[in-house]
């Protein structure tokens, strides 16, 4: 029966990354991709690992029959996959402290029981095969090293692309179970038939339960902004949106604030004016990059700008795209032949194009503190930006307002110029005068129409009060009351020390 | 080789594998970032640092099985220079990814990730072989293979478990990325250092 036992630590194994993988996708959105979450799911569930491998060593002594004890174990870890979940989801409304709590504890319950399993399968697997003690611990352990392989590539690439996060967790409970009645019959339990056929159906009722996961948790964790509308999942990530009177729907990508659909000056929900801005500083850029599309505002506008040619964008998540198709301000771009799309990582396609090079470049960046966006905010990314833009050209991103990015970006370009919570920078602009703004935004078309009309005052004095929110800075400097740092990839400050950090918001 | 002298007792060597362990989880969360660095992130290169991390340590396991099965008790000197080539390997690791990544960045995507795979595969591998080893190694005096891993296990799964939580909350805040990688290779010499002095007879066992 070792071969019984393998294929026990092959499965405990696939299933237990699996389920990692999961919960570190529930933590990254119920704290909107804070770069701890990572590392605490990780580390308590490596904990769950820790004291599961401690309880489960004492099954292994005395005479019981581990097949069945594994079965029981199994069985009650499938029921807490298929509850805990649900359960962390509803916590959040009791606050972040308890919804913090509730999901800790739920990730350590889940691995704890399942890594019960690990030193019944070596004990299985090894304890009759003789004087070979390293080599059949290795073979039992590379069984669950496989599975642990496995799980990762079968839930990251596989799973989270054809399902969602709550289907997902519902298949996992399920295929617990079917491990569970593998066990049982493994150590010769009656009527194992019959509870084969009941755990598929148990799974099959689970997966297809109504998808209200995401909508909990985005409702207990997210922006109250308006009522939950709808969730688009793929591996890349959950974007979802918020239901909007003006009708211009709030977007959120991992459950962080991405924009509202608005191209509207007027209007300005969203603080579109930042893009139209954009035009009077760099009225004419023949090629365009932009960095992160989201819900396509930025871009449906910067195609408005006159003497554009070409503008690549790059996108990790062709989610997007299906949301773009949703609503008519925006969907021409996807029709547009200027417009082409490329999804990947920004940092990876700039270095596999290095003959690519541009007059404007926009990064629709999130927010300072999130996981990873040092790639995108450090010294060392705008240093390649700026070996792809032409002598005159103009960076423009979002710092949501750390005034480190402002700072770092005074580091690499010789212009820096604040809007709001937007850097502008590049080696060769100035801003025109009020006569010269107004004729470079009555210049803009879309669909060969002006995009805004100027003979309208209140658009006049919009642009007026717009031209006046320009800061050089010099000013960030001066209010930011510390000495400012760059940011590089080493230090990653916004990401961890200036950042918002996940204990932050959970005591908060 | 260096003749065993005297045999390390249970608690040292849970020790030195919880430390082990801490190095090990500090690692993996910084290896990512300059992977990610060096080849771009997105969910392919997460899957597969994760992947490749978990098959490394299989791949570790069964030569390190192999190796207790044929060394016996003088497996504990394997252990150590093991913990050494991890810790060679995390001092390198810094100025290596990134090279390597610049070198590759023009290969299709699966070339990359198969250099990605093989850059984590060596210290993975190295990894994984010490668990079986220390199993083997502990099961001299306890013949009970479950009570022996789930210790061995308990102890490098909680180091594992305080390296994940610790790099992001508090390493990363003080030190950079570098200095947390040093700081992992410092832990893997020290367990090293602990078990060769043991077996000398230098340090209490």
């Amino acid at each position: 029966m070792i071969w019984a036992a393998r294929y026990l630590s092959l499965f405990t194994g696939l299933l237990s990354l699996s389920q990692e993988i999961l919960w570190v996708r529930f933590a990254g959105f119920a704290y909107k991709g804070a770069p701890q979450a990572f590392g605490i799911i990780l580390g308590l569930y490596l904990l769950g690992i820790a004291l599961g491998a401690g309880f489960g060593k004492l099954y292994c002594r005395g005479e019981r029959n581990l097949y069945n004890v594994a079965g029981v174990l199994l069985v009650i870890a499938a029921v807490f996959d298929m509850l805990l979940p649900w359960l962390a989801a509803h916590a959040f409304s009791f606050g972040n402290l308890a919804g913090g709590l509730v999901l800790a504890t739920s990730v350590i319950i889940t691995s704890l029981i399942k890594s019960k399993i690990f030193p019944i399968a070596h004990h299985l697997g090894s304890s009759s095969s003789g004087g070979k003690v390293g080599s059949s611990v290795s073979k039992v352990y590379f069984a669950n090293i496989i599975g642990s392989t496995l799980g990762p590539l079968v839930t990251g690439f596989v799973l989270l692309q054809v399902f969602t996060l709550q289907q997902c967790f519902m298949l996992m409970a399920g295929l617990t179970l079917c491990v569970a009645i593998f066990c049982f019959m493994a150590g010769t339990f009656s009527h194992c038939r019959l509870y084969l056929v009941g755990g598929v159906v148990v799974t099959l009722a689970l997966f297809f339960l109504p998808g209200t996961m995401i909508k909990t948790l985005a409702e207990n964790t997210g922006s109250k902004e308006g009522p939950f509308k709808d969730a688009i999942e793929n591996r890349y990530g959950i974007i979802h949106l918020l239901d909007a009177e003006d009708g211009c729907d709030f977007v959120f990508g991992g459950n962080a604030y991405d924009g509202r659909i608005n191209i509207d000056f007027m209007g300005d929900s969203n603080w579109i004016s930042r893009l139209y801005m954009l035009a009077v500083v760099k009225p004419q850029p023949m090629r365009v990059l932009i960095i992160g599309m989201s819900a396509g505002s930025w871009t449906r506008v910067v195609s408005a700008f006159p003497g554009v040619e070409k503008i690549d964008v790059v996108e990790i998540n062709p989610g997007y795209i299906e949301l773009i198709r949703r609503y008519d301000e925006v969907k021409p771009l996807l029709s547009d032949p200027r417009v082409e799309i490329h999804y990947d990582d920004g940092r990876r396609w700039l270095k596999r194009h290095p003959d690519k090079n541009y007059d404007l470049v926009v990064m629709n960046t999130t927010f300072h503190w999130r996981a990873y966006i040092t790639m995108l905010l450090s010294r060392e990314f705008l240093e390649v930006l700026k070996s792809h833009m032409n002598p005159a050209a103009v960076l423009a991103y979002n710092s949501t307002y750390s005034p480190d990015v402002f700072k770092t970006a005074s580091t690499v370009f010789g212009k820096v110029w604040c809007y709001g919570n937007f850097v502008i920078a590049g080696d060769a602009f100035s801003l025109p005068s009020e006569d010269e703004a107004t004729r470079r935004l009555g210049a803009l078309r879309l669909d060969k129409k002006p995009l805004v009309d100027m003979a309208r005052p209140e658009v006049v004095a919009k642009l007026k009060a717009c031209m006046g929110n320009f800061e050089p800075y010099s000013a960030v400097e001066a209010r930011a009351g510390r000495p400012l740092q760059v940011i590089t990839e080493q230090n990653m400050l916004t990401e961890y020390r200036f950042g918002q950090s996940i204990m932050k918001s959970i005591f908060d | 080789m260096v003749q065993t002298k005297r045999r390390i007792s249970e608690p040292i060597l849970l020790g030195v594998f919880f430390i082990s362990g801490v190095s090990a989880l500090i690692y993996q969360v910084a290896w990512q970032r300059l992977l990610f660095g060096a080849f771009g992130v997105d969910v392919e290169s997460i899957t597969i640092v994760v992947s490749t991390f978990m098959l490394g340590l299989g791949c570790g396991a069964l030569i390190g099985g192999q190796l207790a099965d044929r060394y016996g008790r003088r497996v504990i000197e394997i252990f150590a220079i093991c913990e050494v080539g991890i810790g060679l390997f995390g001092a390198i690791s810094p100025f290596l990814i990134p090279e390597v990544g610049e070198r590759f960045m023009q290969h299709s995507l699966p070339v990359i990730a198969l250099v990605n795979f093989l850059l984590i595969l060596a210290p993975a591998t190295l990894m994984g072989a010490t668990l079986p080893m220390l199993v083997a190694y502990l099961c001299h005096s306890n013949a009970n293979v479950g009570v022996s891993i789930g210790s061995l296990y308990l102890s490098n799964t909680l180091g594992a478990a305080t390296g994940a939580i610790a790099t992001g909350i508090v390493l990363f805040i003080f030190l950079t990325l570098n200095q947390t990688i040093y700081l992992a290779a410092a832990g893997n010499f020290f367990v090293a250092s602990v078990v060769y002095l043991t077996i000398r007879g230098k340090v209490p066992a």
